[in-house]
């Protein structure tokens, strides 16, 4: 199976072919009929949410998945790099969730969640580069952050919206892709 | 006596309906509109059935979690880190949500 199809499925949750494709640039012809195939091995499951199809990965995907990426960390010998990045990441993380959360609940506050919000790609960024050498599928977080935040100046919903790749989805997404490589559960 | 869990109020708002233990993406399919989503955490994998759930009960996470987030952004309430949920949840069991409470009320069936 196709490490980058199935890890696009793991990374998005709950996507269509055409969205799976996008997210590695692969071709979507190629990537349908491996989503298909995966399927009938029981590796993803396609179902419909509110009116619209997508695939998510099975238990067995998952597992698959974590085979799949377990092998790529062993070949690009990128194990301790990632586990330092993620603890660099769990660090900050909890300052994000917490001014995604004061950016919900607290309007007034929002100028200084939005300067934690900005600390925080300044401190990714480079941690990206140090992945990205290993392991080139982690490149370009850095830029979706960004173009979410200056979209969020016009119009706050690119913080914290689920129907749009805004700076929250794309943070949670960042530490799937980080306790995905790692292959650990995720933390409370 | 009626029977109350608690954990963290991490999304306001209160409503009712029958608790839906998932256990992971292949109990998926059994998740109803309207149902009180119960589970172990979430990932992005989950987000969907924040669309269809009329509220989230966690066993793990806090105020400071990416479910609570998800949560406010559906606007549906959401108690995390109600210790044993999936065990003390019957599937079908009617609760009363109270998101601003942190509380997981167990009501008679109908």
């Amino acid at each position: 199976m196709n490490l980058l199809t199935l890890h696009a499925v793991r990374l998005l949750g709950f996507a269509d072919t055409a969205a799976v494709a996008e997210r590695f640039a692969q071709d979507p012809g190629e990537v349908e009929s491996q989503l298909i195939d995966a399927g009938v091995n029981g590796l993803v499951l396609r179902s419909t949410f509110a009116g619209e199809g997508g695939w998510s990965l099975s238990s067995l995907g998952r597992v698959e998945n974590e085979r799949l990426l377990a092998d790529e960390l062993d070949h690009a010998g990128a194990w301790s790099t990632v586990l330092a990045v993620h603890d660099d990441f769990a660090e900050f993380n909890t300052g994000v969730v917490g001014a995604c959360s004061a950016i919900q609940l607290q309007p007034s506050a929002h100028s200084d969640a939005v300067d934690v919000l900005i600390g925080a790609l300044a401190a990714w960024r480079p941690l990206e580069t140090r992945l990205a050498e290993l392991l080139p599928r982690f490149a370009g977080y850095s830029e979706r952050l960004l173009r979410a935040i200056k979209l969020a100046v016009e119009d706050p919903a690119w913080f914290t919206a689920t129907d749009r790749d805004s700076f929250h989805r794309v943070w949670f997404e960042v530490h799937e892709d980080l306790i995905a490589t790692l292959g650990i559960q995720r933390g409370p | 006596m009626t029977l109350v869990l608690t954990g963290t109020a991490a999304s306001a708002g209160t409503t009712h309906g029958p608790a839906r233990p998932i256990h992971g993406p292949d109990d998926f399919g059994r998740f109803q509109s309207g149902d009180v989503l119960v589970c172990r955490t979430t990932d992005p994998a989950w987000t969907p059935l924040f669309g269809m759930a009329s509220a989230v009960i966690t066993e793990t996470g806090g105020t400071l979690s990416h479910a609570a987030i998800v949560a406010r952004e559906f606007g549906i309430p959401a108690v995390l880190g109600v210790r044993d949920a999936l065990v003390l949840l019957a599937d079908g069991q009617p609760v009363a949500v109270d998101g601003a409470r942190g509380t997981v009320t167990l009501m008679d069936a109908p």
